[in-house]
């Protein structure tokens, strides 16, 4: 009977750096979705008492109903998971995440008899130290104060999730959102002392497309990161070889001219004799490394660091080929070929797309990295998007909790099984 | 103009020019059968004054039209007086026109007396808004007590509106989930009472034959290798 009613009751929550995805079984092939944020109101503001005076932290789609000036947004607003990992003492980041579970575990939990509590499967990066588990556990116990939401709770890696939903059991994973990538070796379990974390992601693209429109004249709209957003994912391309696609983009300066308007206002973005800098944009992505990203850096760009969070090193300037190197070459012989026959990349960071007529000059990341891998002597690396990379990690999840048996009790030493919470 | 010689409306005028009042109009009164009629003002007060002279006191009703004329013009005027010859005074009762807010004036060919002052309807509403600040002041803050427990009250009422909308979204939620349990159910087990029973024993080779689980689950090694976690 446990085993049904598991089976019944899964219910997955992917904590991932931009977007929160949760949901139970029952949603089939696709999550709730909400921005992962939340909004501290002003308690003693006329628009808080109507609304509900009780409530301190807003969070999913209520929010924009709160908010109040850009001042106010800046201080209010909180985006725990930014970096992938929230800080112990950071109370105002956990004080989110625990509201944002609890509006996930209710928005779903039957008001029927039966009902005895979800359970939760839960997937943070691949990185997160061990007080993430605990306080996520301690989230669990608490939600359930005032009605039993969570019978059973367990914690996954990211990466391990990528790869359960994509029905790949031997992998490497690269998951890639805003402001890191890790890299992760799977045979079956995780293989932890094999992991690898770049100290960047889409945030450092945004970072130098901003430079890209200093120097092109539009610095004063270059301030508004979702606009800079927009403009990388509309102009931004992956070249195949960065001097290469210079050189055709300088003798070819039509095929790479871009306009872009900004549906809605009445901003428009011309890039024209500058057009070549749009594939410095990906590039920057794999090989923040290249002479050209010099001048960037002398001019006050920051410059992806080495930083050091919990136990894990966070790499800022390798590339990606050197990273998926590092981490597989960290795993026993025999296992390195499946590792490499298998790459998959996951994560927001990676959704480019190759306009008509650049084929061959621009490319999508799954080429770039086999390439970069080619460069370095990875012969036969087989590199893929995966598919739906939005929902992945969730899927990865709901697999997780319908197949591990329900008496399979959570052992810290491997970091796996049901913690029983109710 | 000798002083013998004037009209009963020229003593009164006069009486009330020296009050600070000013003559606004004067002539037979087309409302009434006997009388005749004056109207003061000092800029912010209207009287209405119904003159009764000797001739129409010679008439039995004309008193009698009088007063109710006049207190028809309660209605209209800030103060009415009704004013009779001095030796018509004792015909008439001081204080059924105190009663009334009626003022007295008697008059003959010398001038004329105010026996009884009009009670002014501006009196009355000023005394009536000083009642009422009296009454306000200490009504106010009951009052305010009053309308805060209203507002906790809206308040309540609200959040409790709000609840009751997150219930109804999560039955909402609860019966989509259902019909897609049951459309599962249906699909995967003939039976409802065998379905405990099959799900305890079911290998993960048979879950991958379910064909209504989502296309994560199915044919994905995964299950299998999970199922084994012990």
């Amino acid at each position: 009977m446990s085993e049904e009613y598991k089976r019944e009751y899964v219910f997955g929550l992917d904590y991932g750096t931009s977007d929160f995805k949760f949901g139970p079984i029952a949603l089939g092939e696709v999550p709730e979705v909400i921005e992962n944020r939340g909004y501290f109101i002003d308690r003693s503001s006329l628009m808080s008492r109507i609304m509900g005076v009780d409530r301190e932290i807003v969070v999913g789609k209520d929010i924009p109903r709160f908010l109040e000036s850009r001042e106010d947004l800046a201080e209010r607003m909180v985006y725990p998971m930014r970096n992938g990992v929230i800080a112990k003492d950071d109370e105002r980041a956990w004080r989110v995440i625990r509201e944002l579970t609890r509006y996930a575990l209710e928005s779903f939990a039957p008001s029927d008899e039966e009902f005895e509590g979800f359970y939760v499967v839960a997937s943070i990066s691949i990185v997160s130290p061990r007080y993430m588990y605990e306080r996520l556990f301690e989230i669990f116990r608490d939600l359930n104060r005032d009605r039993v939401l969570v019978k059973a709770a367990t914690i996954i890696p990211q990466p391990l999730a990528v790869a359960i939903s994509q029905k790949t059991p031997t992998c490497t994973v690269v998951e890639s959102g805003h402001g890191n990538t890790q890299i992760c070796p799977i045979s079956m379990y995780p293989v932890r002392n094999a992991v690898i974390a770049l100290n960047r992601g889409g945030g450092a693209a945004n970072t130098l497309t901003m430079e890209i429109l200093k120097d092109a004249g539009y610095g004063d709209l270059a301030k508004e990161e979702s606009f800079v957003r927009l403009v990388k994912e509309k102009i931004g391309l992956i070249p195949r070889n960065l001097d290469e696609a210079i050189r055709y983009a300088k003798s070819n300066p039509e095929k790479v001219r871009v306009s872009l308007k900004i549906p809605g206002t009445r901003i428009k973005i011309l890039l024209d004799d500058m057009a070549w800098t749009r594939f410095l944009i990906g590039e920057f992505i794999f090989n923040p490394g290249h002479e050209i990203f010099q001048s960037y850096f002398a001019r006050g760009m920051p410059k992806p660091s080495d930083i050091k969070i919990g136990d894990t090193y966070f790499y800022g300037m390798m590339d990606m080929a050197e990273a998926v190197i590092m981490s597989v070459e960290r795993c026993s012989i025999e296992l390195q070929p499946h590792l490499y026959s298998k790459i998959l990349l996951s994560g927001g960071n990676f959704s480019w797309s190759v306009p008509e007529g650049l084929e061959g000059i621009a490319v999508r990341p799954d080429e770039k990295l086999r390439q970069q891998l080619l460069e370095k002597e990875i012969e036969g690396a087989n590199v893929s998007i995966v598919e739906d990379p939005k929902y992945s990690v969730w899927r990865g999840c709901i697999v997780y909790g319908y197949a591990v048996p329900h008496d399979y009790e959570w052992k810290w030493e491997r970091m796996e099984g049901w913690m029983y919470v109710a | 103009m000798s002083r013998n010689r004037l009209a009963p409306e020229d003593v009164i005028s006069a009486f009330y020019e020296e009050e600070g009042f000013y003559e606004v109009e004067r002539g037979r009164d087309p409302e009434s059968l006997y009388s005749s009629r004056l109207i003061l003002s000092d800029g912010s007060r209207e009287i209405f004054v119904s003159i009764l002279d000797e001739d129409a006191l010679m008439s039995k009703g004309a008193l009698q039209d009088a007063l109710l004329h006049a207190e028809k013009m309660k209605s209209r005027y800030d103060g009415v007086c009704i004013a009779v010859p001095r030796k018509y005074a004792k015909a008439i009762d001081d204080n059924v026109m105190i009663l009334h807010g009626f003022g007295l004036i008697i008059y003959d060919r010398m001038g004329a007396e105010e026996i009884i002052p009009p009670r002014f309807r501006e009196r009355r509403e000023a005394h009536q808004r000083l009642e009422g600040h009296e009454r306000n002041a200490h009504t106010s803050s009951q009052e305010i007590v009053e309308l805060k427990k209203q507002i906790s009250k809206l308040l309540r009422v609200i959040e409790e509106l709000e609840a009751r909308l997150d219930r109804l979204e999560k039955d909402h939620r609860s019966l989509i989930e259902r019909v897609a349990r049951l459309e599962r159910s249906g699909l995967a087990s003939p039976a409802v009472g065998e379905k405990s029973e099959r799900a305890e024993s079911m290998p993960p080779a048979e879950v991958k034959r379910v064909g209504s689980l989502p296309s994560y689950l199915v044919d994905n090694p995964w299950v299998e290798i999970l199922s084994r976690r012990e």
